[in-house]
């Protein structure tokens, strides 16, 4: 089988906005129930937001022709870290796995809430950072911003770090959360970092303090490393990476088409080379070798496992 | 050597490095029973932690929340505030500070939170909640304030003065009670003195710590409130 149009980094695209929408909608959703509360009992003087006054009628007209909008509105809460959605809890893997080694507790509803993603990830591989995490967006765009940079004369270095970095660090953080009991990846894992910059915009709470994370790695990104978290460190990716190991969807090349023009390797954004290590435990399968191959040699298809293409010598 | 021996090699490195720490802290802590303790005992300064309903012991509460703010997205009282940065090992956890708003005991928090340090309750669960205790300042209490001047007032007259010599308003007081009429476990943390001036009277053991009585209290005597909700250092689960 031989999955391949071009179109499918605009579909990416569109995915990733999706998410983002999504993202707010949750917030936006939570906030008008605040709202809707303060209203019914009208004890309180509350001032709306510009921005929640624009949205606030499109809410009101979703809402409008239900019988219990109080329920409907309890089942939307959260960001991409954990969500409800139509009543339906998922939690991001890296969540659990912390939680559960720094409180040294086993809760069985988590657990069922990472199920969807962790099924996902074992079938598709690392998809979760390559369309739907905001901070991969984020630095994508950061490193598109290197490459205009780049164009207009400025000199930065393109240090390549190990990338079997990030697994040490997943290792040494578990341990470090098992330790002092408290986790501590929250603190700078991407998508749990700017779901709360996102949420403390929206709910109007200033507060901003994990806007500093972000804006560190985009400037490390933009003059030392390019695409360093995410290659590198990101230990959300790490798990995710380990397990999609055995993915059956990946990405494959027709040899006897290459002709070995090395165009691949540039736009790969794990910043591997597809032709030779797309089988392997760094691929995300983000498709943009696949796009971007000339003689169309790179494809999506579903194959075993092979054991000996998993690892990576970086 | 080959990339997978490489790889492993790396992920031991890894493990080999924590080993020492995980030993040393073993060693230092020595073996107690129940959840790691941590040594920093210290509560950000001048902040109550007053917990949402259901919240588990402190230690325990640390560990486990994710800090995925969910709690906050449900509470639509908008009770719930969440730690910054100079609180140290307390950020991104939520507390309630009923100087701001106080908790409604709606509990829709405990039943989003996805790692159970809120434990899930229901509104009838109610008098199961201790998110903090309760505390009287009886020189701030306008009720207290007139019974005492009333008494005064009494011995004063008692003595010979007049009526109109002794009632020297100096002070705002009067009959009030509304901490007691705004306490949802009424009649068992709060209750009136006997006597029309409606003094509150406190039971600690039966407050869940929900604070709307400070919240009226606030707007009552316009300003310091007479009855405040104080932490409790240690709860039990629930
Ligand atoms: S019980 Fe209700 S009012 Fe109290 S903190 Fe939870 S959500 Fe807010
Ligand atoms: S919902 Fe639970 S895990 Fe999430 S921030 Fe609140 S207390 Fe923490
Ligand atoms: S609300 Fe305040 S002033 Fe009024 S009786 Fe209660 S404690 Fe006293
Ligand atoms: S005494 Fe105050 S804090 Fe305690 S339960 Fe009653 S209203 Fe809540």
């Amino acid at each position: 089988m031989r999955v391949q149009f071009r179109g499918i980094q605009v579909f990416r695209r569109l995915v990733q906005a999706g998410t983002v929408s999504i993202i707010f909608g949750l917030f936006f959703l939570s906030l008008y129930a605040h709202y809707r509360k303060i209203n019914v009992t009208g004890i309180f003087q509350f001032e709306i937001s510009p921005i929640m006054e624009r949205i606030m009628p499109w809410i009101e007209g979703l809402i409008s022709g239900m019988d219990n909008p109080e329920e409907f509105l309890d089942n939307f809460k959260g960001s991409l870290w954990s969500l409800r959605v139509a009543g339906f809890d998922i939690s991001d893997p890296l969540g659990f796995v912390e939680m559960t080694f720094a409180s040294g507790t086993f809760y069985m509803p988590m657990f069922i809430s990472i199920l969807i993603p962790v099924v996902f990830t074992l079938l598709m591989g690392r998809v979760f950072c390559s369309w739907l995490c905001p901070g991969y967006l984020v630095f994508e765009l950061g490193s598109k911003l290197r490459k205009l940079l780049r164009y207009m004369g400025l000199k930065t270095e393109g240090t390549a770090y190990s990338m079997s970095n990030k697994y040490i660090f997943l290792v040494v953080g578990l341990f470090a959360a098992f330790l002092f009991s408290i986790p501590l990846f929250v603190f700078f894992y991407p998508p749990a970092v700017l779901s709360r910059i996102a949420h403390g915009w929206v709910f109007s709470a200033a507060f901003f303090g994990g806007l500093w994370v972000i804006l560190t790695i985009l400037l490390f990104e933009l003059f030392v490393s390019p695409r360093w978290w995410c290659r590198t460190m990101c230990p959300g990716g790490a798990l995710y990476g380990l397990l999609g190991m055995l993915r059956p969807v990946k990405v494959e090349t027709a040899l006897s088409e290459c002709t070995h023009c090395g165009l691949c390797s540039g736009v790969c954004e794990p910043g591997i080379n597809p032709v030779t290590d797309s089988e392997s435990i760094e691929c995300d399968n983000c498709g943009a070798c696949v796009t971007h191959c000339p003689e169309g040699a790179l494809y999506y298809t579903i194959k075993r496992p092979k054991f000996n293409k998993i690892f990576l010598r970086t | 050597m080959t990339s997978r021996r490489l790889f492993l090699n790396k992920l031991l490195t890894g493990v080999g490095f924590a080993l020492p720490f995980f030993g040393a802290h073993k060693l230092l802590n020595g073996e107690k029973s129940g959840y790691p303790v941590n040594t920093i005992q210290k509560e950000p300064a001048g902040t109550r932690i007053i917990r949402p309903p259901g919240a588990v012991k402190e230690e325990l509460f640390l560990a486990g929340c994710i800090r995925c703010y969910r709690c906050q997205d449900a509470c639509e009282d908008g009770a719930i505030q969440f730690f910054t940065e100079s609180s140290g090992r307390h950020y991104h956890t939520p507390y309630i500070d009923p100087s701001i708003k106080a908790c409604t005991l709606c509990m829709k928090c405990t039943k989003v939170c996805p790692t159970n340090v809120l434990q899930p309750l229901e509104e009838e669960d109610l008098q199961k909640v201790r998110m903090g205790s309760i505390a009287l300042y009886r020189d701030r209490c306008l009720a207290h304030k007139a019974k005492y001047i009333r008494n005064e007032q009494r011995m004063l007259m008692n003595l010979g003065r007049s009526y109109k010599e002794t009632g020297v308003i100096y002070e705002r007081r009067g009959p009030c009670g509304e901490c007691h009429m705004f306490c949802p476990v009424r009649e068992k943390a709060i209750t009136l003195e006997p006597g029309s001036l409606l003094a509150p009277v406190i039971h600690e053991k039966h407050c869940v710590g929900c604070g709307l009585c400070e919240e009226i209290c606030r707007q009552v005597v316009r300003g310091t409130p007479a009855i405040v909700v104080v932490a409790l250092r240690d709860r039990g689960a629930l």
